[in-house]
């Protein structure tokens, strides 16, 4: 699904991305976990095509076509979906008129009818009801106004909708409650498929409880500095990451 | 622009079209029958539209004004005329299309008069051809409790420059006034708003709203002036402007001068471009970079164009406004 080999980034001349190598197969969810200021929003931008970062070295592969000349919308059409750290506020365009329009780009471009109002209603009631959300948000003005916790939320509505062979989910457990958590990742769950993958940001061990990740990789000064199995969340969790900081690359990013 | 249609009728509106500046012929015989009760139309001198006192509209007027050559050099400017009895309320659109005006820059000038208690809903809307320039103006006067609403909209034209003079003069009348220019290509557009609050107790809400793209250039000029004696006034003039080129031009020039002591008064401006943030969001959810523009500046508009309670006005305008971005039409559908 996706291949991403030695790859660099920068901001304003400033480099973040210092040679990502991380494999994604077909099916798969893997988790990357990190201190703060590691990265691991600026992988996720760049993957979803933020022009605003310099792509400097490396390449990536989605699919096996070179992700990095598509552009951002592009992308999104042809199944990469990110759900934001910090959703867009944007007031005047109500999620309804947003979705349904996002929702037919896509449809678009895979060869699929518009829906029309009827057939986007009954879908949007579906997949509100993975995330918990209620109908009356569709009116609203995106993202305006919504609680922390809405915001993520949506974000995993949208995936749902969306229907994306690649999910990012930057930080999606940030600001849930307990029971919010459990519901995205129910949702997630919901729609794990053997041809979609997850990469899943996270700062918390308890999220991978409920969604189980096939790797765990730890992303650390813009280089991934260890990768292992579930239980490594859960190492981490005990220990903090000084242990692997303090002596990076003891074993290399599979 | 060429494909604005001619005959703009709005459903559910009654309908007054003037052709050069004179009552459509369609309407000979029948002004009785399409004039609803408690409401005149006299034709001597330019146009004067009279509700009575205690009118209710249960429908809004439509003035279309067309004009299907340019207007020969010194023609008289058209005349409206328009007074709202004591107490009355209704809608009025006044909407100019053709070419209203020449290189003489020929007028059009309306004079509206709000009797105590009466409530106005005015629309002007500017549709004009591309090689039209025009002045047009209205002044208003407000007595007391009277609450007048404007909508200025101007979307076509070459060269247009508008003028409104309100008067506050009777105590706790109010006013709600709201402004879109939107301009492309190489249009101008003026509009000059000067509010007078002349008694005390009486209230402004003002919200002007700029979109100029390519080499378009607008101004707004707004001047809020509370007299000595204006006591209680409250007074807010907003202007926002969107700049979607960095050849356009936009001169925003928001006054208030205040002569009275117990008041509560703000003014703003701001001009920025389209949220590089928003672009973004939107294109990771599959826009084009023009649907994600247009769906950004519509939604710009939306603040103004949602003001407009008549239902197939406001549908009208947001085609209107869609068709002229580029990537409209890919949102259209859902907006
Ligand atoms: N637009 C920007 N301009 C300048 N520096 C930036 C920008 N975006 C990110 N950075 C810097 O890049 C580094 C990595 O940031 P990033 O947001 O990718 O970290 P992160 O791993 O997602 O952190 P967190 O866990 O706090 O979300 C930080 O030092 C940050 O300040
Ligand atoms: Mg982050």
């Amino acid at each position: 699904m996706l291949q991403i080999r030695n790859l660099y980034a920068s901001i304003d001349g400033k480099e973040i991305l210092k040679g990502i190598n991380l494999q994604l197969p077909s099916g798969e969810i893997h988790a990357i976990m990190g201190p703060n200021g590691s990265g691991k929003s600026t992988l996720s931008q760049v993957l979803a095509g933020n022009e605003a970062f310099e792509v400097t070295a490396g390449e990536v592969l989605y699919q096996g076509k070179n992700l990095l000349e598509m552009p951002a919308d592009e992308r999104a059409r042809d199944g990469v979906f990110m759900a934001f750290q910090y959703p867009v506020e944007i007031p005047g365009v109500s999620c309804a008129q947003f979705l349904r329009s996002a929702v037919n780009a896509v449809r678009k471009h895979r060869g699929k009818d518009a829906l029309d109002a009827m057939d986007f209603l009954a879908l949007t009631k579906e997949k509100m009801k993975l995330f918990d959300l209620g109908p009356e948000l569709m009116r609203r003005s995106l993202n305006v106004g919504f609680s922390g916790g809405e915001k993520k939320r949506n974000e995993g509505f949208q995936m749902a909708m969306l229907e994306p062979a690649l999910a990012i989910l930057d930080e999606t457990d940030s600001g849930l409650d307990i029971d919010a958590l459990k519901v995205v990742a129910q949702g997630v769950n919901t729609l794990r498929d053997p041809q979609r993958s997850f990469l899943v940001i996270t700062h918390y061990q308890r999220l991978l409880d409920y969604i189980v990740p096939d790797r765990v990789h730890v992303l650390s000064e813009g280089r991934i500095v260890r990768s292992g199995g579930k239980e490594l969340a859960l190492k981490l969790e005990e220990s903090g990451y000084a242990w692997i900081t303090d002596q990076p690359h003891l074993e290399s990013a599979s | 622009m060429s494909q604005i249609n001619r005959c703009f009728e709005l459903p559910g509106a009654t309908h007054l079209a003037f052709n050069n500046g004179s009552l459509s012929a369609e309407h000979q015989g029948e002004l009785g029958s399409i004039l609803p009760e408690g409401v005149s139309l006299d034709l001597d001198q330019g146009i004067e539209l009279r509700l009575g006192e205690g009118v209710e509209l249960d429908r809004p007027i439509h003035l279309a004004y067309h004009n299907s050559a340019a207007v020969s050099p010194g023609s008289p400017a058209l005349e409206t005329r328009i007074i709202v009895g004591p107490g009355s309320r209704g809608t009025l659109i006044e909407s100019s299309s053709g070419l209203c005006g020449n290189a003489q820059g020929a007028a059009q000038h309306s004079v509206l008069q709000l009797g105590e208690d009466a409530a106005l809903d005015h629309v002007k809307l500017q549709r004009e051809e591309l090689s039209s320039i025009q002045r047009a103006s209205s002044k208003v006067s407000a007595r007391a409790r009277s609450n007048y609403r404007s909508h200025e909209i101007n979307i076509g034209g070459g060269e247009t420059r508008r003028q409104l003079d309100l008067t506050l003069c009777g105590e706790g009348a109010r006013c709600e006034l709201a402004g879109l220019n939107l301009a492309f290509g190489r249009q101008r557009m003026e509009s000059r708003v000067r509010v007078t609050h002349a008694a005390a107790g009486c209230a402004t809400d003002e919200l002007y709203k700029i979109i100029v793209g390519d080499d378009a250039r607008a101004l707004f000029d707004g001047l809020i002036l509370v007299e000595t004696d204006s006591q209680l006034t409250r007074a807010h003039q907003s202007n926002r402007n969107l700049l979607l080129s960095d050849r356009a031009r936009i001169t925003s020039m928001p006054r208030l001068e205040i002569y009275a002591d117990d008041v509560r008064c703000s003014h703003g401006s701001t001009t920025g471009e389209l949220d590089a943030e928003q672009l973004f969001y939107l294109r990771t959810r599959g826009f084009t970079p023009d649907a994600a523009r247009a769906l950004l500046v519509h939604a710009f508009a939306s603040e103004i164009l949602e003001g407009v309670e008549f239902t197939p006005l406001r549908e009208w305008l947001t085609g209107e406004v869609l068709r002229r971005l580029p990537g409209g039409e890919l949102i259209g559908e859902a907006a």
